[in-house]
């Protein structure tokens, strides 16, 4: 079930009402909430509710033992556990088949070899749940939150069905605490909320899944493109995957906010980003900060000179490549990024953030570029495929790049004045405080706009898949 | 280098503004307002000039029906093969008297020719003749409420017509949905519009005044993409019955109207691009069809299958597996004549 689906509708409607019913007791709309979520999740896969059920379990058990004991040493068995336990399902379910079939290539330098290949279904959202379920039982067993007493109130802040399947990936300290407590809708509340919905169907089903349109020919038969045609493609992929998964987060937040949640900010205007770090503090922030708090710093961070330092970003960067999808060419994005980082950081070309300057145009144009760029690598298949794209890239055009071209642009547009609106005013919420003879308007006219160009078969969210 | 100093902060956040219910309910009356008009000018311009082809061939096609006010000799029912493929001056050449080509699209089945006749006898007074042509694939198919919702008659008439089409809820919503609220039903046909405006007006529709539609240029890349396809069906359909209820019912209608009225019904094969008519499977289910028809006609003596062989075409001549350009209409129309002319009982009035 889809966020941009029929089924997904009618199941919200009735689960609010459900909940709106239920505004008395917090303790009964968190049984339904955790009720809506494992039939969100088991509607598409009812077998891998065992998967989700099983590691939060754990989790919870690991939690609660950790808090139970001082002795620092069973203290850190018991994280091993729960991090061994959530990679382990992480890495046969996602990664069995990728690592497999790159040993065997290895190992093919010296002779043929048939990898081991199992026909393994990914559960969705796999590496979202873990990621939140395992960064819980690392602020226990770092004391940065209390382990939770009630199994049922866990259950809901691993399964929330909003963001259970793409994020943002929730810390304790936050989503839990509202799972805890009783929850007041406010007015305001709602208001972003509707606002977040439509804004991000819009930037969905019009936005993403147009440019997707003009995207995905170029990228799947890349070989009869060449010149302009592959920079409109890229461009139309990195319009596509912002939208995609932007508009999937602002649903889910929009959603949270109707539930009387808050939900962390994921996407803070990244293509208005001036350096590669700034670019990471708006996009994705959900998982760039986890893997800042859980990787980067334990790896040492910025603390131990400088070559460590780009060492451990070169890490980072891979891994966060390699959390996207088993595949080389997301290790490789991963790794451009880290090399973008760590290029930025030697040649001090860092911007600092509270410093607005007259190059700062430049500057974002120049990292909107390399983060295109970047956009090649994540949606090619194959390394030639990257040469390819990047090699035959040009001002050579066809009889249909004009075409594509104002396409990608009408497309774009509504993006591009709503977001100038967002960074001039430095608020993401900015639309929904307008005169309301200035909102409606464009309220209505997102509105129209989904019944008009929205496309209606139901795609699949890009990030789905991770 | 003068650098401003405004400090930014970092990227920005988001601020809850304050709200009331008033304001909320204001926005979502303006949008609502603003998506019942754009639905209504929408209702308003597709009724005067629909923009899907098939819509429109259907409501052409009814529009010619209901200014009919004597009767023709020869009336031509059936779906979009006919409407390409019948050419009513040659069958009024060849079998004499007059003729009209009221072929409309397949999704309507058989049902709406037998809903055109009833219409039509009861305005215009019965035909001398009555020629179906459908495609193959079109027999064994069930009701489509798309269609449906485009013929131009009171909603519920498929309630009050011979056969009645009992429809569902979702089904019947589907119906109003498509007459009332095309932003929705129709938004591809309107996205297209907006997209391409002077394009998607200026698409061709060449009818001539006895009904017959013109196709001019041929596809024959199409032809060989929808032949492939078709060839999947027919291994994916195996086993299923080659005509539907729905079509069934319709031609029980008929077959009562050709008695009560004493004229003759004559069911043709569509034409069909010789590459798929080669497909020993395809020739398969095509037989199954033949003898389901051959068993209803042998128990109605007003209803007669024609015979063989099935006209093919060059890929040259076609836009589809089954829709002829003008050129291979003509000459489909000649043999279609001819079959008629051979089959024909002297007619009893």
């Amino acid at each position: 079930m889809t966020f941009n689906s029929f089924a997904f509708i009618v199941f919200f409607l009735i689960v609010y009402a459900g909940y709106l019913l239920l505004r008395g007791s917090h303790r009964a709309q968190n049984r339904l909430l955790l009720a809506a979520s494992l039939f969100f999740y088991g509607y598409w896969n009812w077998r891998f509710l065992f998967l989700l059920l099983g590691t939060a379990c754990i989790d919870f058990a690991v939690a609660r033992a950790m808090e139970k004991t001082p002795d620092p040493v069973r203290r850190r068995l018991l994280v091993t556990v729960s991090i061994v336990a959530n990679l382990s399902v992480l890495g046969f379910f996602k990664y069995f088949n990728f690592f497999a079939e790159s040993f065997a290539d290895v190992l093919g330098l010296f002779g043929q070899v048939h990898p081991l290949m199992l026909r393994i279904v990914l559960p969705i959202g796999i590496s979202f749940y873990t990621f939140q379920a395992m960064g819980y039982t690392i602020d226990v067993y770092r004391r940065v939150t209390r382990a939770e007493k009630n199994l049922l109130d866990f259950l809901v802040f691993v399964s929330f069905f909003p963001q259970l399947v793409a994020g943002p990936i929730s810390r304790s300290n936050k989503l839990l605490t509202q799972v805890k407590a009783p929850r007041i809708i406010r007015m305001g509340q709602v208001d972003a909320g509707l606002w977040l919905l439509l804004w991000g169907y819009f930037k969905k089903v019009v936005i993403a899944d147009n440019a997707a349109l003009i995207a995905k020919p170029i990228f799947d038969d890349y070989t009869a493109y060449h010149g302009l045609d592959i920079v409109i493609g890229a461009l139309a992929f990195t319009v596509q995957i912002y939208c995609d998964f932007s508009g999937y987060t602002d649903i889910a937040r929009g959603l949270a906010k109707l539930l009387g949640f808050d939900l962390m900010l994921n996407f803070r205007l990244p293509y208005f980003a001036r350096d590669p770090g700034d670019f990471w503090t708006r996009w994705h922030v959900s998982l760039s900060s986890w893997i800042r708090d859980y990787l980067y710093v334990p790896l040492g961070g910025n603390r131990r000179g400088p070559v460590r330092t780009y060492v451990n970003l070169a890490v980072t960067m891979l891994l966060a490549g390699l959390w996207h999808g088993a595949a080389w060419n997301y290790v490789l994005w991963g790794g451009y990024h880290g090399a973008l980082l760590i290029l930025y950081r030697a040649m001090g070309w860092n911007a600092d953030p509270a410093v607005r300057t007259r190059w700062d145009p430049l500057r974002i144009a120049v990292m909107f570029v390399l983060v295109v760029i970047g956009w090649v690598f994540f949606a090619s298949r194959s390394v030639g495929q990257i040469v390819y794209m990047l090699t035959h890239a040009g001002l050579a055009t066809s009889s249909e790049s004009s075409e594509r071209l104002l396409w990608l642009a009408i497309f774009t547009a509504p993006l591009v004045l709503v977001q100038l609106y967002q960074h001039r005013r430095r608020d993401l919420l900015a639309p929904v405080g307008l005169p309301l003879a200035a909102r409606a308007p464009i309220y209505a006219a997102l509105f129209l706009g989904l019944f008009l160009f929205g496309v209606r078969r139901s795609i699949e969210f890009i990030y789905f898949q991770f | 280098m003068s650098d401003d100093t405004t400090p930014i902060a970092g990227p920005p956040g988001e601020r809850v503004p304050p709200a009331s219910l008033r304001r909320i309910l204001l926005t979502g009356a303006v949008m609502l307002l603003a998506a019942i008009a754009v639905d209504a000018a929408a209702v308003a311009g597709l009724d005067r000039h629909p923009l899907n082809h098939g819509y429109r061939v259907i409501r052409t096609k009814w529009a010619l029906l209901l200014e009919q006010r004597a009767p023709v000799d020869t009336l031509i029912l059936g779906d979009s093969t006919g409407n390409q493929g019948v050419v009513p001056d040659i069958v009024s050449a060849r079998l004499g008297g007059s003729a009209l080509n009221l072929c409309t699209v397949g999704d309507l089945l058989a049902v709406n020719d037998a809903w055109m006749l009833s219409s039509y006898v009861r305005d215009a007074g019965p035909p001398r003749r009555v020629v179906l042509v459908h495609a193959f694939d079109v027999w064994g198919r069930g009701p489509n409420p798309d269609a449906i919702a485009q013929v131009p008659l009171p909603a519920g008439f498929w309630n009050e017509y011979d056969p009645r089409i009992p429809l569902t809820g979702w089904e019947y919503a589907r119906v109003l949905l498509d007459r009332y609220v095309p932003i929705y039903s129709q938004d591809q046909t309107l996205s297209r519009f907006f997209r391409q405006p002077r394009r998607t007006l200026a698409r061709g529709f060449d009818m001539d005044a006895h009904g017959f539609l013109r196709a001019h240029k041929a596809l024959p890349e199409e032809v060989l993409k929808d032949s492939a396809f078709q060839i999947a069906e027919v291994e994916r359909e195996k086993g299923e019955s080659p005509l539907s209820k729905e079509n069934l019912a319709a031609l029980e209608v008929l077959a009562r109207l050709a008695d009560a009225h004493r004229f003759e019904i004559y069911i043709s094969d569509s034409p069909l691009y010789e590459g798929l008519y080669a497909e020993p499977g395809f020739q398969r289910r095509l037989t199954a069809l033949h003898d389901a028809l051959a068993q209803f006609a042998a128990a109605h003596p007003r209803v007669h299958v024609l015979p063989g062989p099935v006209r093919t075409f060059p890929a040259g001549q076609m836009t589809t597996v089954d829709h002829l350009i003008e050129e291979g209409a003509r000459s489909f129309t000649e043999s279609l004549a001819e079959k008629i002319a051979q089959t024909s009982t002297p007619v009893q009035r």
